[in-house]
């Protein structure tokens, strides 16, 4: 691994993609609130799904799929790139999972009368959640740099098993969830105006996402190169 | 069928501030946690100049 000495490294400015990623959330937001149609049975509340859905969507398939192929492929090859992108990856979508896991009970309550229910698809949910958690926690707590990134990876891996499970949860088990509107066999069941939200929405987090993920493995390589010079790892 | 449609709105209001903290709350954290990495950055020694060039040879008179 090469390392950059103090004098070397670029002068830090605010990642253009990360202002993007913002700025489009917020366009997206807008067009949700004030230019998309209220729900008819479900009210203003409805609108959550525009946050809820798009978090979801990019924490259990792109971050934590991500996740996983950056855990199996470090596995295979040992290349502490690939181990700086699981650990990033795991943590930005820590991050969306728990926007997943707040607006959720926000919009249940209105809908099912209740904040909480201890269902397949809620349940697997919090369980993802909490070992994403766990792999991140046990990264602080391993010194040796092959030995984190080892079992890091494993932990990776089994979390992103738990994401199909996720998916067909509501299939499989009787639960309040509803099913897949967009993700499923046949076609979207929502009407035009609110799948053009609801893509738009997708895009613009998805645009935050990457925005959050280029900061996040370059603050990694540049630590990983910080402890190097200075002769702590 | 008459609809009458909940009004709800406090809960979608109460939705997107909640996730306006966490994503906002999360990208002053990672700019933060970047700037504390800059400042041990420069809280590192120099490195050792290379040593200096030899002065260029007296132009012939």
């Amino acid at each position: 691994m090469s390392i950059s000495t103090p004098s070397a490294r670029p002068a830090r400015t605010i990642d253009g993609l990360l202002l993007a990623g913002l700025f489009a959330v917020a366009g997206a937001v807008t067009r949700a609130i004030w230019f998309t149609p209220v729900e008819a049975r479900q009210g203003l509340a409805q609108k959550i799904f525009y946050i809820h859905v798009p978090s979801a969507f990019i924490a259990l398939y792109v971050a934590f799929g991500l996740l996983a192929v950056s855990s199996a492929l470090y596995l295979w090859l040992r290349d502490p790139r690939l181990d700086r992108m699981a650990e990033s990856a795991a943590e930005v979508g820590l991050v969306y999972m728990s926007v997943v896991l707040l607006t959720g009970p926000i919009w249940g309550k209105t809908v099912w009368g209740t904040w909480w229910t201890w269902d397949a698809r809620l349940t697997l949910t919090l369980f993802l959640w909490f070992v994403v958690l766990g792999l991140l926690l046990l990264r602080q707590s391993i010194d040796e740099r092959s030995m984190r990134a080892r079992y890091s990876a494993v932990l990776g891996l089994l979390a992103a098993i738990l994401v199909p499970f996720i998916h067909i949860s509501v299939y499989l088990f009787r639960t309040l969830h509803p099913r897949p509107i967009v993700l499923k066999p046949s076609a979207p069941s929502l009407p035009g105006s609110m799948l053009t939200t609801l893509l738009i929405s997708i895009a613009a987090f998805l645009l935050l996402f990457v925005g959050l993920m280029r900061v996040r493995y370059r603050y990694a390589t540049q630590r990983d190169e910080l402890l190097a010079a200075e002769g702590t790892e | 069928m008459n609809l009458v449609t909940p009004s709800n709105g406090q809960f979608m209001v109460a939705g997107y501030v909640v996730a306006g903290i966490v994503y906002f709350g999360y990208t002053v954290l990672l700019l933060r946690r970047q700037r504390a990495l800059d400042r041990r950055w420069r809280a590192l020694p120099a490195p050792p100049a290379p040593p200096s060039a030899p002065p260029p040879p007296a132009a012939a008179a």
